[in-house]
């Protein structure tokens, strides 16, 4: 018989409420939670199966850059421009890569923190509007190919992913402020807590100049004004499972410039155009156990544009000299929204082997008065299954495979493929040879969009009313529009020299994309009672783009360091049945471009840098539709100094900096209007004084 | 039965209410008291009796706890009871061996009855620690140069070598340099008196140094700032060389360390030893004899380091007694 001798007695550790008192119960014997997981790490340029670029944290701040595009000058073979346009649209900053790019740069995807910001309306990114401050980004990485089956739709020509930092590393107060000519006056200030296993910051920030001057010294209407606020909430449930909260609130006012170009018989006027996006992200990354771990994503996207305004007067005499000019009152607001549901799965069966499949739906829905005549709104589902397999076959070979299926409202099941082979030499010394397919998927406007314009007239002054109805398609959707697609080789090679101070990447490769979509304006029947002109969107192209890519990245002793990198294109395109339109293609990008950005730490105080920037001729898409073979932005040259004095008092540091930027000679980026060799705009020099304070 | 334990969860549940814990933990613990109470019937009628406290419920100590059990209850007539946060206390008239793990469990159980009979698990030697026939120390801590030798074996250039200590390390950071100046290699320990110099010091550190070295300092290296220190490492492109397994899995690239397998195995041994030797240990301080190797291959291969085989490594590391 079992008998009770025991006296019991349970004496509760007391675990105590401030964390101090609570990790000091912790030793070598406890559980630590996963920081660096699968989908926080920076994949090595020798293990990637395209060609990746990275700008860091030290490369971003030395670049003296007030905008990510500016950063982004420093990746071979992209090119960035202000299309302070003549089509009487908001400036917008374009990134693009490999030319085919108008002020939409809609052959690139673009993510923060894996969530795509690609514009579901018109494509693309307005990089004045995205809600995120240049000081939380940790690194911008950028793959230099089409690689659908890691990021997912519309990965096409390339993808630039910007990952902001963990909250855990942005603790304590920061402030920042930039002044200088052109209106500069931006302000940042950032706060960043933790309270037990929450770790959090919050940021503010806004970003104003004058944009840029017109080449007779005027300033141009291009203004800027942008808020924003955003935050990261980082909670550690336990060792094993991690919570990520993001969101955002930014609100951009832009000025936009009147309709300059002569032969546009429908003018905008000058204004002010409003634009919101904000966003709400929430990430669930657990550990399985050593060899599995998943991630649930879910995000929500919202943009909205405000942009009413009258036309100019528009003379209707051509017609009949009796009808009085008029004007057409146009709302050409709009709001999106997308909301993404995401799953992905890390498998490691063997130590060789690495997979990753994964599973997202998502949906997309804009309203619009003007872009979706007559309903208003439109709305597209978007299904995804992908995966992909590293598999180490020795310390020497490498093949890595990839592919993403893709169902989409509206077009028919996609595939997209990858496959990799890598040989290493060595540690230092890897070749690559890739080949990969992808797809972009059409923009809800271009698979869907039509522009409607009407407008009551009179005649004799008024004396005659109605005499008349204006009726005009500018848009009408064509009902079978395929996507674009992309077919990537290329053979690169990735070393190591000097003790690993020096890597250099390069590659050789030849893009085929077909089927591209453009917008001519053709006759069309869009009602039975119009007969006219319309743009109308369609599959009408095919190029090749061939080029080679390099560069550098070289620590010169402990206190230098030079980035360098540089491309050689050649686009050539397929015979056109619209007259010049496939010389568009082959002069969207320019035959040669490179950067060179050094940096240097004097001594503890004192640092600088300066950047060299050179891009070859070429003219974007939208800058010369009727003047084939004049490649109207010409060949320009920049150069910026960055000059830095640190301070150290205690736990606090401050730093101020001179930054001069475009110190060689005013040159245009982005010259859009024809019959005239002046620029719209040009770029001159800016001048500010940046000054930092950092309380931990 | 157990009309007495039921009464002491019942104190415990109002216990805990003055303590203005939630209603649902303490109905958990309550539970929980039930269970232990249960254990405790059973636990009194066996030849030799032993309690394993463990301080916290990690994936290790759980580990080696039921370790030392399997091994225990194979070898022969031992009532054991597992315990995570809580002491059982058997009656005076009852002699219990109790095994603490993990500096908090030690303290505690000192604090409880600094006179029983106790095998301390810990990486280091509890400072101020009582040594009679009664109570001893199985120290789970690698060698210092164990250590050193595996940042070698992972790379040779790796050849400055930065550590963070705080007041309660500065004596281990003393054994690393005396180790380190031996292997040509140079140490910079960087001493933090202040958590919110953590950030800055760790800066300074990673960048002037080719790897960091982590240390069982609980002040620097816990589960809250351990985030912190990897991914600022992390961003400064240079490897962080942990201690434990659970280390490496969070983001460190590598470690040498005791598997709870080997501290099970060598405490069973101890503790049979104990038994047969009349209720007294052999010696004061017991050390582990084996060591286990991990890798982080994603994160290396992130940092763009090859790392050489285990099986290359562990050679290396043989060489170290």
């Amino acid at each position: 018989m079992i008998s009770i001798r025991h006296r019991v007695v349970f004496i509760y550790l007391q675990l105590a409420l401030s964390s101090t008192a609570a990790y000091a119960v912790e030793d070598e014997f406890s559980d630590l939670p996963v920081v660096l997981s699968d989908d926080t790490l920076e994949q090595a340029p020798s293990r990637a199966p395209v060609a990746i670029s990275s700008i860091d944290r030290d490369l971003i701040e030395a670049s003296g850059a007030r905008t990510i595009p500016e950063v982004l000058r420093l990746i071979p073979g992209i090119v960035v421009g202000h299309s302070v346009n003549d089509f009487g649209d908001k400036p917008l900053l374009v990134v693009a890569y490999h030319g085919h790019s108008d002020q939409y740069s809609k052959q690139m995807n673009v993510l923060i923190d894996g969530r795509s910001i690609y514009d579901p309306l018109l494509g693309g990114v307005n990089w004045y509007n995205i809600p995120i401050v240049i000081d939380d980004i940790e690194r911008i990485e950028v793959t230099r190919g089409p690689n659908a089956s890691t990021y997912g739709s519309n990965s096409f020509m390339a993808v630039i992913n910007i990952i902001t930092r963990h909250a855990a590393e942005d603790q304590g107060h920061f402030a920042k402020v930039n002044v200088g000519n052109h209106d500069i006056f931006d302000a940042t200030y950032r706060y960043g807590g933790n309270n037990g296993d929450l770790d959090y910051r919050v940021t503010l920030a806004t970003v104003n100049d004058d944009g840029q001057d017109r080449a007779d010294g005027a300033n141009a209407n291009d203004d800027v004004s942008s808020g924003k606020i955003d935050y990261r909430f980082d909670y550690q449930i336990n060792t094993k499972n991690q919570l990520t909260y993001t969101g955002s609130y930014g609100r951009t006012d832009q000025q936009a410039e009147q309709t300059l170009r002569p032969e546009t018989e429908i003018k905008k006027p000058q204004r002010e155009i409003q634009d919101t996006n904000a966003h709400q992200l929430l990430r669930w990354d657990s550990t399985i156990n050593k060899k599995q771990s998943f991630t649930v994503n879910y995000f929500f996207n919202y943009l909205e544009e405000e942009d009413v305004y009258d036309t100019l007067e528009i003379d209707p005499s051509a017609f009949d000299p009796l009808l009085d000019p008029f004007q057409l009152s146009i709302d050409a607001s709009y709001k999106s929204q997308r909301h993404n549901l995401e799953f992905t799965h890390f498998i490691d069966p063997i130590k060789e082997l690495h997979l990753v499949w994964g599973l997202s739906g998502q949906y997309d829905k804009v309203e619009s008065e003007r872009y979706f005549y007559p309903a208003g709104e439109n709305s597209r589902n978007t299904f995804r299954l992908y995966g992909s397999a590293v598999w180490d076959i020795n310390s020497h070979n490498t093949i890595d495979l990839g592919v993403l299926f893709e169902k989409s409202d509206g077009t028919e099941t996609d595939v997209s493929p990858r496959i990799a082979y890598l040989y290493h030499f060595n540690d230092n010394h890897t070749v690559r040879i890739g080949a990969s397919q992808a797809v972009r998927t059409p923009f809800l406007f271009e698979q869907s969009g039509q522009v409607f314009d009407t407008a009551v007239l009179t005649a004799l002054d008024g004396a005659i009313d109605p005499a008349a109805t204006f009726e005009n398609f500018v848009y009408v959707p064509e009902n079978n529009l395929n996507t674009e697609k992309i077919t990537s080789v290329e053979f690169g090679y990735y070393g190591k020299f000097l003790q690993k101070k020096l890597s250099v990447s390069t590659r050789i490769f030849q893009d085929m994309l077909d089927e591209l979509i453009t917008d001519p304006q053709v006759p069309t029947t869009a009602t039975p009672d119009f007969d006219g002109l319309a743009f109308i969107y369609s599959n009408l192209h095919a190029t090749t783009v061939r080029g080679i890519e390099a560069e550098l990245d070289y620590s010169i002793g402990s206190s230098t360091r030079l980035f360098a990198s540089g491309a050689l294109l050649d686009i050539s395109s397929d015979d056109d049945p619209y007259e010049g339109k496939s010389r568009e293609y082959e002069e969207s990008a320019p035959d040669e471009s490179f950067s060179i950005l050094t940096l240097h730490d004097f001594n503890e105080k004192y640092s600088g840098s300066v950047g060299f920037y050179y891009v070859g001729d070429m003219s974007w898409m939208d800058a010369n539709p009727n003047n084939p073979g004049v490649r109207n932005t010409g060949v320009y040259r920049i150069l910026d100094l960055r000059l830095v004095r640190n301070f150290k008092f205690g736990n606090e540091r401050l730093s101020t900096a001179i930054v001069l930027k475009n110190l060689l000679d005013d040159y245009s980026d982005y010259d859009a209007i024809q019959n005239t060799p002046e620029p719209v705009v040009v770029q001159n020099m800016v001048a500010y004084i940046e000054l930092k304070l950092k309380i931990q | 039965m157990s009309g007495y334990c039921i009464l002491s969860g019942i104190m415990d549940r109002l216990r805990l209410q003055c303590m203005n814990r939630t209603l649902i933990l303490s109905m958990f613990k309550f539970l929980f008291t039930l269970i232990f109470c249960i254990s405790a019937g059973a636990f009194a009628e066996s030849k030799h009796n032993v309690v394993i406290i463990s301080s916290s419920n990690s994936d290790f100590q759980m580990q080696t706890a039921s370790r030392i059990r399997e091994n225990l209850e194979a070898d022969g007539d031992m009532a054991i009871i597992v315990s995570n946060d809580d002491i059982v206390a058997p009656e005076k008239n009852v002699k219990t061996l109790y095994v603490a793990i993990g500096e908090h469990a030690i303290k505690s159980l000192h604090e409880y009855d600094s006179n029983a009979f106790v095998l301390r698990i810990n990486s280091r030697k509890i400072p101020d620690s009582k040594y009679t026939s009664a109570q001893s120390d199985l120290v789970t801590a690698q060698p210092v140069c164990r250590h050193i030798q595996l940042i070698k074996s992972l790379n040779p250039d790796w050849t400055t070598i930065a550590m963070l200590s705080s007041i309660d390390s500065l004596d281990i950071a003393a054994e690393f340099t005396k180790c380190t100046i031996r292997q040509n290699l140079n140490l910079n320990v960087y001493a933090i008196t202040d958590e919110r110099d953590l950030l800055q010091t760790l800066e300074t550190a990673v960048e002037a140094n080719k790897v960091l070295l982590a240390i069982t300092d609980p002040f620097i290296y816990n589960s809250h700032t351990v985030k912190n220190i990897l991914l600022t490492a992390y961003r400064h492109r240079k490897p962080v060389i942990g201690y434990s397994d659970s280390f490496v899995q969070a983001g460190a690239v590598a470690a040498v360390y005791t598997s709870p397998e080997s501290i099970g195995d060598r405490a069973s041994r101890i503790i049979s030893g104990f038994f047969d030797n009349n209720w007294q240990f052999g010696k004061n301080i017991y050390s582990t004899d084996s060591f286990s190797i991990s890798t982080n291959p994603q994160v290396a291969t992130s940092l763009d380091i090859a790392l050489p085989s285990i099986e290359s490594i562990r050679e290396s590391l043989e060489q170290i007694p």
